[in-house]
C-alpha cells in the first residue's frame, strides 16, 4: 500500500530543507505544516482571546463602559469566527498533520503541496476577515450566524466577511480531501481501518463532515452575497424569498461544524486516558461506531437551533427527538472513558488532568445540551446567556481542553524535549478553576433571562456578569503560561524525552525518536499488534 | 519531489482518485445547496 509512497521518499532529502522560505513556505512536509497550523492556531486563540476580553470588559458592570455598542457587536461575530474557523479548526487540522501520517504508518500525507496550500490560504483569509475592521461602515455586526435581513444592512464590508469564509471553507475541504486520501491510500500493510487509532478514526469521520457541509456554508453566503449586490432574492420577503430558508441552510451546516469541532476532541482524549489509565480503551469498536452514530445524526438535528422561528409542531418534535438521541452514543464514549479509567494504574501527569477534566467539564456542557433540545424548555433558554454558557463549555472546556492536552502529550514527542509538569500543573488549575467562574454563573444570568449579544444589560445581572468577568480576566491570563511551558519547552529545556515518551503509551508514534525524523517511516513500519494504540485487536 | 507526476506509486495515484472525486462531491454539495433555495423560492 503505503510501501512504493515510502521507498519513492527514500530517494530525496531526509534533513530539513535549509533557509526559512523553503523551510516553512515552501514546506511539503506534514510535520511542519502541522506546525505552521498549530502556530497559527495559537496566534488566533490570542486574537479571538482578547475579543472575547474585550466582551468581558464591556459586561463587567451595567451600562457603556468602554466602546460604542456598534464595536461590541462586531467582536462578538468576530470572536466566534476567529476562535472557530482560526483556533480550533486549524488545531485540529495541525495536530492531524502531524500525527495521522505517523499513527498509520505512512511516509507524509497523501498530497503534500496541497497540504501547503491547505494552509497558506488561512493567513490570507483572516487578514480579510480582520481588516473589515478598518472598513468604512465597520465590520459586519450580526453575530457569526449572518442572519439576513440584519447583515445585509450593514456595510459592503460583508462582502469581505463571505470571501473570507469562502477561503476558510476552500482551506477546511483541502484538509479533509487530504486527511481523507491520506488514511484511506497510506496506511502501512497489516494497519486495517479497525486496528488505527481512534483519533485516526475520528478524524476520518469529521473529513467527511466537513466535505459535506464546508460547501453548504459556501452556498449560504454566496446566496448572501449575491442579495445584497446583484439584486437577487433568496432571503428577501419582498422579491419572494425567505430569511427563514437562510437559517436552514446554515443550520444544516452549522450543527455538524459542532460535531467537526468535538470528535476529534473525542479522538484525542481516546488516545490520552488508555495511555495513563494503563489500559487499552474500553469498547474500541463500539467508539468508533458511536462517533460514526454521532456523525450521521449531526444531519438531521440542525432545526433545533430555530424551534422558535415557527416550525410545525411536526419538525419541532422530530428534531427534539433526534437531537434527545444524539445523548445516547455520547453517553456510550463517556462511559467507555470512565469504563477505561476504572481499576487502571492511573497517574496525573499535565495531559492525564486536561483529559479528566474535559470528561467531566464536556458532560456538563452536553447535559445542558440535553436541555436545551426540549422544545418547551427550549423557548425559555433561547436566545439567552444559558445558550451561551452551554456552548462554551462544549467548545472551550471540550475542544480547546483537549487540544491542550494533545498538545502537552505529544509535545516532548515533536520537541525532544520535556516540558515543565510543575508549569503545565499550574496552567491546567488555573484554567480549570478559572473557566468554571467565567462560564458556570452565565447558566444563572440565562435562566433570569439576560439575552445574548448585548452590551448593556439590566441591573439585576450585575453581580454574576462581574464574577464571570474576573474569572475571563483570569482564565485568559492563565493562557499566558501555556505559552511560556511551550517556549521553555522548544528552546530552553534540559531535560531530553525519550522515544516513548509516557510509560503506558501504545502507537506507532511511540517507536520514532523523539523529534521524529523529518521523514517519518522512510520504509514501512512492521505492524506489531502488541504495540498498537488502543485497536481491536487487543480485545 | 513524492508527487512528480511523471513517477508518482499506486498508492499516490490512488489517493489523487480519492481526491478528485471527494472534490467534486464538494462541489455538488455547493451547487445543491444554491439550486435547492432556488427551487424554493421560485415553488419549482
Amino acid at each position: 500500500m503505503a510501501h512504493d509512497a515510502a521507498l519513492m521518499h527514500d530517494d530525496h532529502h531526509h534533513e530539513a530543507p535549509e533557509g526559512f522560505f523553503h523551510r516553512w513556505v515552501m514546506s511539503t512536509n506534514h510535520k511542519d505544516i502541522g506546525t505552521l497550523y498549530l502556530i497559527f492556531s495559537l496566534t488566533m486563540f490570542f486574537i479571538g482571546g482578547a475579543f472575547a476580553m474585550g466582551i468581558r470588559a464591556e459586561l463587567f458592570k451595567p451600562g457603556m463602559q468602554l466602546m460604542q455598542p456598534y464595536f461590541f457587536n462586531e467582536l462578538t461575530p468576530h470572536h466566534a469566527l476567529g476562535i472557530i474557523f482560526g483556533a480550533i479548526m486549524p488545531a485540529f487540522v495541525g495536530l492531524a498533520n502531524w500525527m495521522v501520517p505517523i499513527m498509520i504508518g505512512a511516509p507524509d500525507m497523501a498530497l503534500p503541496r496541497m497540504n501547503n496550500l491547505s494552509f497558506w490560504i488561512l493567513p490570507f483569509a483572516f487578514c480579510l476577515l480582520l481588516s473589515t475592521f478598518f472598513m468604512p461602515g465597520g465590520a459586519p455586526a450580526a453575530g457569526w450566524t449572518m442572519y439576513p435581513p440584519l447583515v445585509l444592512q450593514g456595510g459592503d464590508a460583508i462582502a469581505f466577511m463571505i470571501f473570507a469564509i469562502h477561503l476558510m471553507g476552500i482551506s477546511s475541504i483541502m484538509g479533509a480531501i487530504n486527511i481523507i486520501a491520506t488514511i484511506l491510500n497510506m496506511r502501512a500493510p497489516g494497519m486495517d481501518l479497525l486496528k488505527m487509532p481512534l483519533f485516526c478514526w475520528s478524524w476520518l469521520i469529521t473529513a467527511f463532515l466537513l466535505l459535506a457541509v464546508m460547501p453548504v456554508l459556501a452556498g449560504a453566503v454566496t446566496m448572501l452575497l449575491t442579495d445584497k449586490f446583484f439584486g437577487t432574492s433568496f432571503f428577501n420577503v419582498g422579491g419572494g424569498g425567505d430569511p427563514v430558508l437562510y437559517q436552514h441552510v446554515f443550520w444544516f451546516f452549522g450543527h455538524p461544524e459542532v460535531y467537526i469541532m468535538i470528535l476529534p476532541a473525542f479522538g484525542l482524549i481516546s488516545e490520552i486516558i488508555p495511555t495513563f489509565a494503563r489500559k487499552p480503551i474500553f469498547g474500541y469498536k463500539a467508539m468508533v461506531y458511536a462517533i460514526a452514530c454521532i456523525a450521521f445524526l449531526s444531519f438531521i438535528v440542525w432545526s433545533h437551533h430555530m424551534f422558535t422561528v415557527g416550525l410545525p409542531i411536526g419538525s419541532e418534535l422530530f428534531f427534539m427527538y433526534a437531537t434527545m438521541l444524539i445523548a445516547v452514543p455520547t453517553g456510550v464514549k463517556v462511559f467507555n472513558w470512565v469504563t477505561t479509567m476504572w481499576r487502571g494504574s492511573m497517574t496525573f501527569e499535565t495531559p492525564m488532568l486536561w483529559a479528566i477534566a474535559f470528561v467531566i467539564l464536556f458532560t456538563i456542557g452536553g447535559f445542558s445540551g440535553v436541555m436545551m433540545a426540549l422544545v418547551p424548555a427550549d423557548f425559555q433558554y433561547n436566545q439567552t446567556y444559558f445558550i451561551v454558557a452551554h456552548f462554551h463549555y462544549v467548545l472551550v472546556t471540550g475542544a480547546a481542553f483537549a487540544i491542550i492536552a494533545a498538545v502537552y502529550y505529544w509535545l516532548p514527542k515533536w520537541t525532544g524535549n520535556m516540558y515543565s509538569e510543575f508549569w503545565g500543573k499550574l496552567h491546567f488549575w488555573n484554567s480549570a478553576i478559572w473557566v468554571n467562574v467565567l462560564f458556570f454563573p452565565q447558566h444563572f444570568l440565562g435562566l433570569a433571562g439576560m439575552p445574548r449579544r448585548i452590551p448593556d444589560y439590566n441591573v439585576a445581572f450585575a453581580d454574576f456578569n462581574m464574577i464571570s468577568s474576573i474569572g475571563g480576566f483570569l482564565f485568559g491570563a492563565s493562557q499566558l503560561i501555556f505559552v511560556g511551558v511551550v517556549i521553555h519547552c522548544v528552546w530552553f529545556s534540559k531535560k531530553r524525552a525519550p522515544a516513548k515518551v509516557w510509560e503506558g503509551a501504545r502507537g506507532l508514534e511511540w517507536t520514532l525518536s523523539s523529534p521524529p525524523p523529518h521523514h517519518s517511516f522512510s520504509t514501512p513500519p512492521v505492524i506489531d499488534d502488541s504495540v498498537l494504540a488502543h485497536g481491536d485487536v487487543l480485545h | 519531489m513524492a508527487t512528480d507526476s511523471k513517477n508518482i506509486s499506486n498508492s499516490q495515484r490512488t489517493a489523487r482518485r480519492t481526491a478528485w472525486v471527494l472534490g467534486i462531491i464538494a462541489v455538488a454539495m455547493f451547487v445543491l445547496s444554491i439550486v435547492q433555495q432556488l427551487a424554493l423560492v421560485h415553488h419549482l
